[in-house]
């Protein structure tokens, strides 16, 4: 059974009330709506929030799901939950209203060492962050980002690769791999 | 780092950084459908082309066959000076061969536009000072000079009244109109020869554009094409893309549908082989790589329903085997690439089919038709190709390699064979 098919089984059992099923639909597909998500919000506590809501909302509507991509379903409401929140972020707050900041928590660092998300946050271009998370963690296809940012797909593939490269040498440079 | 490194590095980080499955989702209600759940088996996609992409593709990959059979063979327009009957096309290809052989291109009006050689002999006799001034010769003309040339340097004996020429015309039209310019060309040209006393059988032939490019290898195709390219965009305004895709179109559409129906059936085959993998395992332990090889060395006991599953594995290999030949003449035939505009066009055709890839001679670009007005898009195109390029082989080459990795060991470490136990195998199953 193909990853496509196995989702959509998934998701129709969930439509069902099966909760082992949505376990391992989160399982399965958390990392990528989170991968989405901190491509366009660049706030580690934000992505974290906006992806547990879009598990929320996928419950909530699953029963609009009609068998098909259930991937693109997904990251529709991903999507979606991602331009609500940034829209609600726009509003103006009075200054005195606003909330403490909070210290900003830093990334989980995988066993390598290697900083990889700060990395990205802090040293690559905006657009070329957006690209290479979705490329990579989200696993859209050049094309579709390219529909997303509306950019030209030549550039989209441009800018991924300079990333990419730019990114090689900070690790080269700096942690010597 | 490689960039596989990186990609890992980058999808470890995010799964450690991605938030666990909280109370807080798993207190939201489901809203059950109350429709029945009806789980679909996946309807398998298709394989369609973006028709807008086939279209462009199809043309240029067109423009670029002709280029290419152009830039080895030299391509002449069909000679309206011999009253051949006219072409579509603007330009047709003629080789001239009577051992030494040579390609030559005309204009429209049968005049001498290149010549090129295609064997050692055609470089020696094309080499004599007789030919700096080819250009502008009429066709008639020019193949006399040759025949005269080659006989002055001992290739043809002239007072031999046997002597024989052949004419082949390369172009995409249909065979029957080719064999009639081949025809006409022929008897006119020894009609010439023997006004100056020169005896010689000249015999028409023709060939489709496909079928020349296969018999030409497209290594050979590769080599030397810029230059001449860079020489025939010069002298030749008229060299025009549009004017001269239309007939072939169908041709390589067809060609391209049977490519991805190829790819479509090696999918097929590779799940198949997966499951029978998945079957031998249950039923034994190992794979079918090391079934195989025990099964063929005499070791271990398999049971009919593994043997048989054993069997139907070789099948589809061999299957596998002659697929990924002809792909991989497919991947040849349309690598061949392309003209700027449609860059996007065969970016998207390429990921929806590089799954099935292995061959990155597919994305060997070459360009053409720059002008010097777009030199700067061109320049920048370069190097977006050049990021894609590398990009794709790696994804191409991970895919293939996650393929295969799953059955390298078995496949490394398998028991080997020797040829004389492998015949001594296959007798005792006969």
């Amino acid at each position: 059974m193909s990853d496509r098919q196995h989702l959509d089984d998934l998701l129709l059992k969930v439509r069902s009330g099966d909760e082992k099923a949505f376990e391992e639909l989160y399982s399965l597909t958390s990392q990528k709506v989170f991968g989405y998500v901190l491509s366009m919000v660049k706030n580690y506590h934000t992505a974290q929030d906006i992806t547990q809501d879009t598990f929320v909302k996928i419950r909530k509507n699953i029963d609009k799901y009609q068998s098909g991509n259930a991937f693109a379903w997904i990251m529709q409401i991903a999507k979606n939950t991602t331009y609500n929140e940034i829209n609600k972020s726009k509003r103006v707050v009075p200054f005195e209203e606003l909330p403490p900041k909070k210290k900003e928590k830093s990334y989980v660092i995988d066993d390598s060492g290697i900083p990889i998300l700060e990395i990205i946050d802090n040293r690559l271009e905006d657009t070329d962050r957006k690209i290479v998370l979705m490329h990579i963690s989200s696993g859209f296809k050049h094309r579709e980002i390219a529909k997303i940012l509306d950019l030209p797909l030549g550039t989209v593939l441009w800018r991924y690769n300079k990333a990419i490269k730019t990114l090689q040498n900070i690790i080269k440079e700096e942690y010597g791999e | 780092m490689k960039r596989k490194e990186i990609n890992n590095l980058i999808n470890s980080s995010i799964q450690k950084n991605t938030p666990k499955l909280t109370k807080k989702i798993l207190s939201a209600p489901i809203n059950v459908s109350n429709n029945a759940v009806e789980v679909k088996a996946e309807k398998q996609r298709a394989f369609v082309f973006n028709k807008p992409a086939v279209k462009w593709i199809s043309a240029v990959a067109c423009v670029l066959v002709v280029i290419v059979v152009a830039s080895i063979l030299g391509v002449a327009f069909a000679p309206k000076n011999v009253d051949t009957p006219v072409t579509t096309l603007q330009t047709t290809c003629y080789q001239i061969d009577i051992n030494p052989s040579i390609l030559v291109t005309t204009d429209k009006d049968g005049k001498v536009l290149h010549v090129s050689s295609c064997n050692d002999d055609g470089d020696v006799v094309l080499s004599g000072e007789v030919f700096d001034e080819y250009e502008g010769m009429n066709i008639e003309e020019f193949v006399k000079v040759f025949v005269d040339e080659s006989a002055k340097l001992g290739y043809v004996d002239l007072s031999d009244q046997n002597n024989e020429m052949t004419i082949t015309v390369v172009n995409g039209e249909d065979q029957g109109k080719l064999q009639t310019i081949a025809n006409t060309l022929s008897e006119k040209i020894q009609n010439y020869l023997r006004e100056s006393n020169i005896y010689m059988y000249v015999k028409g032939a023709c060939q489709s554009i496909s079928d020349f490019i296969k018999d030409l290898g497209f290594e050979n195709v590769g080599n030397n094409m810029d230059n001449y390219l860079e020489q025939l965009e010069s002298k030749n305004k008229f060299f025009s893309a549009d004017s001269i895709s239309d007939s072939f179109i169908s041709d390589i559409e067809n060609q391209l549908r049977q490519f991805v129906d190829e790819l479509r059936q090696k999918k097929d085959l590779l799940n198949q082989l997966d499951n029978i993998n998945d079957k031998i395992d249950e039923l034994c332990g190992h794979d079918y790589w090391l079934s195989k090889s025990n099964y063929q060395l005499g070791i271990g006991d398999y049971s009919q329903e593994v043997i048989s599953l054993i069997e139907q594995g070789n099948s589809i290999n061999d299957q596998l085997y002659e697929l990924d030949l002809n792909i991989y003449s497919s991947i040849k035939l349309n690598a061949q690439l392309v003209k700027y505009e449609i860059i996007d066009d065969i970016i998207i055709f390429v990921e929806d089919i590089d799954e099935y890839l292995k061959d990155k001679s597919f994305l060997d670009v070459i360009l053409i038709f720059i002008s010097e007005e777009d030199k700067e898009f061109y320049i920048q195109l370069q190097e977006k190709l050049t990021y894609y390029y590398e990009e794709v082989v790696e994804k191409i080459e991970n895919i293939y390699e996650e393929r295969i990795g799953k059955y390298l060991d078995s496949y490394l470490n398998r028991p080997q064979i020797s040829e004389d136990d492998y015949d001594d195998f296959l007798a005792s199953k006969n």
